[in-house]
């Protein structure tokens, strides 16, 4: 059991982040990246801003080679800077991700089409007249009713948005009162014509007129030092902590490892290799707690706050429950479990963060911390619980369906871990609905008003409380239980992000246009499973675990 | 007989329920992309039987299901059942029969709600004060007749008693008005057309802002039609309302409302805020922030239900419920240990 020296390499691969890159303008840039600015209703560094903005213009929060060099490395905030300072020469970067092949062949010259992803915003401007006309059809279309096209087309009209605020940096961007009069946040425009925040008003132009010279760097500076003389403003360090080491991006590399790990010692059929994966299991749980704590206190608020932190935490739910599972018993299928789920979550996760900012202000109704730590978070632990029984109960079928390998000791390991999974989420999720009951009766005074998410909320609940029930009343066996609770998946599923797809509803917080055919296609997939798992137990192939 | 009671007392119908009950509240959310809340609930869930409706899927024949009252009642029937046959009280077991407790709470405080609760609405502007509140999806129609001397005389017909073709005596004014049509209650906008004697028939609806005055035997009176009206034996001023949003956002960061409470009844006059989560309470009613209108109309929920405590106990008695049973499975674990 002396395999620890598998850490070291993760080790290093969680702490890459801190190795700088980019030379002299690069530390200029770094330095330019941790001025705080205010946006979305929170404090945050320029770097934070940077990497939104990019996230939500290109997708990525780093540059792609397609956009060509820019001064002082690949990374968020030097194309800010660029945006910022020489807007001339960024609105030739293709950093504007594209898909749609119509609004690409909108883009085209007529004689050459084109077959990439990225365009340029002077690419855009080329053909905004046709761009204009497209808006205006779509937007006169209602919200429901539009087509993929017109979505997009409205979605990259966000973006071309963006963009020309980031240009107009001046009239946007919100920087600190520099005076002990008035500490409120203003725009660069409005300090310059009060005189109050006169001095931050020059930084900014000095920087925009040294950029790219060696000069930067002591203009940079000299910003900062403004800034931490005259504001109240935070340092926001650990928020750029956070940026540079991506927890949740390293998370997902070490659930990768872990996925492999497993696999390849069901291939060798040895202990090494799965003891390496429990160990991977655990710094992962560490990472990810981290990762987490940390976003709580840069955002100020309880783990789960919207559609993305709800998969990040769903993700590190189903870790911990894995680890609490092989430390329970160990018998190397949980770490297994732990790579699928931790892997998928962060997956999604990354998905639902297209737009960029994820720590954004809570809207009035949802600003209560008391709430969101005790009923959101419940209510996510029991979505957690139900995933993973689902996942044993598929990953049961399958090995029990398609190979001899599943034997009837460790059939009856997977039985009692999805029973006690499938426990563990009733009563979190009771509990969260109950207490979902309370503050509804507290804020909008019924405690139970059927809204979609609410019963999203009580479908779970039922379907638990039914699979217990049948389990209790032998109605159903070890195959009944491990169908029931694959089709737990689709329940679930439809809970979390099928009725945020309705758009009705106080609980539209979440509300995200499209990806039904995602959904459905999954719930398709669960579907098939069962469909695979009745087939009478004399086809399993391990007959002997059915 | 036994085969009936083995039967209603069985898990199969316990789970047959909750089947039946996740379908209907499947439905029942599809259904709010095309009817309101308010529909919803009425079709689905405060009924017996309730129909797959399916008009707005395109489907053309509808499919009969249990409704919300249906399967509160099977679940009851199916629980009583249990605890008069195949169920022990034994200590073991006390967390769990605590558990079920709270959910039957939780039933009858739901069904107490639909019958019960009364939701109102009251909207005002900064400086208005209001002594009743609006049921929004209610009507009513009102006369009011303006007074030469005295006071002026007030006259309600609710929405039910208004049918077509027939009349409606009002003896404040000592006359018939024969309604000659009128909307149905599921109709958007409301409308009324009437005819009173010697005159020509008048028609209201919904969307009118001004009342229409009539000239009746020297008297006039103003009619209109509006939201039904509970009156109050005390008055809400709106003092001032606030809203905030994030800077550089369109995100509401705040709303809430400062209001005077007048009740001449308990010589009350305060002054209180009503915010998000933060309602006031006032004689069994609660005023709750729910809306706002672009220019500063605060808009003010006003509940009114009187099993409001039941759901409370159902949680009380679950906690205590899932505390016990935690507590002697963990004894019994440790007893079981050599």
């Amino acid at each position: 059991m002396k395999r620890w020296w598998v850490l070291i390499p993760c080790l290093a691969l969680m702490l890459r982040g801190f190795m700088m890159g980019g030379g002299e303008p690069g530390k200029a840039l770094q330095i330019f990246g941790s001025l705080p600015v205010y946006d979305m209703g929170r404090e945050k560094p320029l770097d934070s801003l940077a990497r939104n903005s990019l996230k939500a213009i290109s997708g990525r929060s780093a540059l792609k080679d397609e956009a060509g060099e820019v001064w002082g490395g690949k990374s968020a905030v030097a194309w800010l800077a660029e945006v910022m300072f020489a807007p001339g020469d960024a609105m030739g970067r293709r950093v504007f991700r594209i898909d749609h092949p119509d609004i690409v062949q909108m883009l085209a010259d007529s004689e050459n089409a084109v077959d990439r992803k990225y365009f340029s915003f002077r690419e855009l401007l080329a053909v905004q007249e046709t761009f204009k006309g497209a808006v205006k059809g779509a937007l006169a279309v209602k919200s429901e009713e539009r087509s993929l096209y017109q979505r997009r087309i409205l979605d990259l009209k966000d973006r071309v948005l963006l963009f020309s605020s980031l240009q107009a940096w001046q009239g946007r961007l919100l920087v600190p009162g520099t005076s002990q009069d008035d500490p409120s946040w203003k725009t660069l425009m409005d300090s310059g014509v009060n005189g109050a925040g006169d001095g931050l008003a020059r930084c900014y132009a000095n920087m925009a007129s040294s950029y790219r010279s060696p000069a930067f760097g002591d203009s940079v500076l000299a910003t900062k030092k403004e800034i931490s003389n005259f504001s109240l403003a935070g340092s926001g360090s650990l928020e750029l902590l956070f940026n540079r080491l991506d927890p949740f991006g390293t998370c997902l590399e070490l659930y990768v490892l872990i996925l492999l790990l497993t696999c390849l010692s069901w291939i060798r059929d040895t202990r090494v290799l799965s003891s390496m994966a429990v160990k991977v299991m655990g710094l992962a749980l560490i990472w990810h707690t981290l990762a987490l704590i940390i976003r709580m206190i840069i955002h100020g608020r309880p783990p789960v706050t919207n559609l993305y932190s709800s998969a990040v935490f769903v993700g590190w739910a189903i870790c911990f429950l894995c680890f609490y599972l092989e430390m329970k018993k160990s018998e190397g299928l949980a770490p297994f479990f732990a790579g699928l789920c931790g892997f998928g979550s962060l997956l999604l996760a990354d998905a639902l963060s297209a737009e960029g900012e994820t720590m954004e202000a809570m809207r009035a109704v949802l600003d209560t911390n008391f709430w969101l730590a005790t009923h959101v978070v419940s209510i996510t632990l029991g979505y957690a619980a139900c995933f993973l029984a689902g996942v044993i109960g598929l990953y049961s079928v399958l090995r029990g369906v398609l190979t001899r390998s599943l034997d009837q000791a460790t059939a009856k390991s997977l039985y009692s871990m999805c029973y006690g999974v499938l426990c563990f989420s009733l009563i979190f999720s009771f509990v969260g609905t109950l207490l979902g009951g309370i503050w509804a009766d507290q804020s909008w005074g019924r405690f139970w008003g059927w809204d979609p998410k609410e019963n999203g909320a009580l479908l779970i609940v039922l379907f638990t409380a039914a699979i217990l029930h049948a389990r209790m009343g032998g109605i159903i066996g070890r195959r009944g239980l491990w169908l029931a609770a694959i089709f737990g998946n689709v329940v679930t599923s439809w809970s979390w992000f099928g009725v945020n797809m309705l758009g009705v509803g106080l609980h539209s917080y979440g509300f995200m246009e499209g990806a039904l055919w995602n959904l459905a296609f999954f719930d398709m997939s669960q579907l098939a499973v069962i469909l695979l798992g009745l087939l009478p137990p004399s086809r399993w192939r391990s007959v002997a675990a059915v | 007989m036994n085969v009936m009671i083995k039967a209603l007392s069985s898990h199969r119908l316990a789970v047959l329920t909750m089947l039946l009950a996740m379908h209907l509240v499947f439905v029942g959310t599809l259904a709010q992309r095309h009817l309101d809340i308010w529909q919803v609930q009425e079709r689905y869930f405060h009924t017996w039987f309730a129909w797959v409706d399916s008009d707005y899927e395109g489907w053309s024949l509808p499919v009969p299901m249990v409704g919300g009252y249906g399967i509160g009642f099977m679940l009851l029937a199916n629980l009583s059942a249990a605890y008069l046959t195949r169920l022990r009280w034994s200590r073991g077991k006390l967390g769990v029969h605590m558990i079920h407790l709270g959910v039957i709470a939780l039933l009858f405080g739901e069904l107490g709600s639909s019958l019960f609760s009364k939701e109102s609405q009251m909207r005002l502007e900064e400086g208005d004060t209001l002594n009743y509140s609006e049921d929004v999806r209610n009507w009513e129609l009102s006369f009011r007749v303006l007074a030469v001397d005295g006071e002026d005389i007030d006259v309600v017909v609710p929405r039910e008693l208004l049918k077509t073709g027939e009349a409606v005596s009002i003896q404040e004014l000592g006359l018939e008005a024969l309604v000659k049509d009128v909307s149905r209650p599921t109709q958007e906008v409301p409308r009324v057309e009437f005819a009173l004697p010697g005159q020509e028939s008048v028609v209201l609806t919904g969307l009118d802002t001004q009342d229409r005055e009539l000239k009746l035997g020297g008297r006039t009176v103003l009619a209109a039609l509006r939201h039904r009206r509970y009156y109050k034996p005390y008055a809400l001023t709106l003092e001032s309302f606030t809203h905030e949003r994030y800077s550089g956002t369109s995100i509401d960061r705040l709303f809430s409302s400062l209001v005077r409470l007048r009740d001449p009844d308990h010589g009350e006059d305060k002054t209180l805020t009503i915010s998000m989560n933060k309602p006031l309470r006032h004689k069994g009613e609660t005023f709750y922030q729910a809306s706002y209108e672009e220019g500063g109309a605060s808009i003010l929920q006003v509940v009114q239900n009187p099993v409001w405590w039941l759901p409370y106990l159902s949680c009380v008695l679950v906690a205590l419920g899932m505390s016990t049973h935690f507590i002697t499975k963990f004894s019994m674990s440790r007893k079981g240990r050599p």
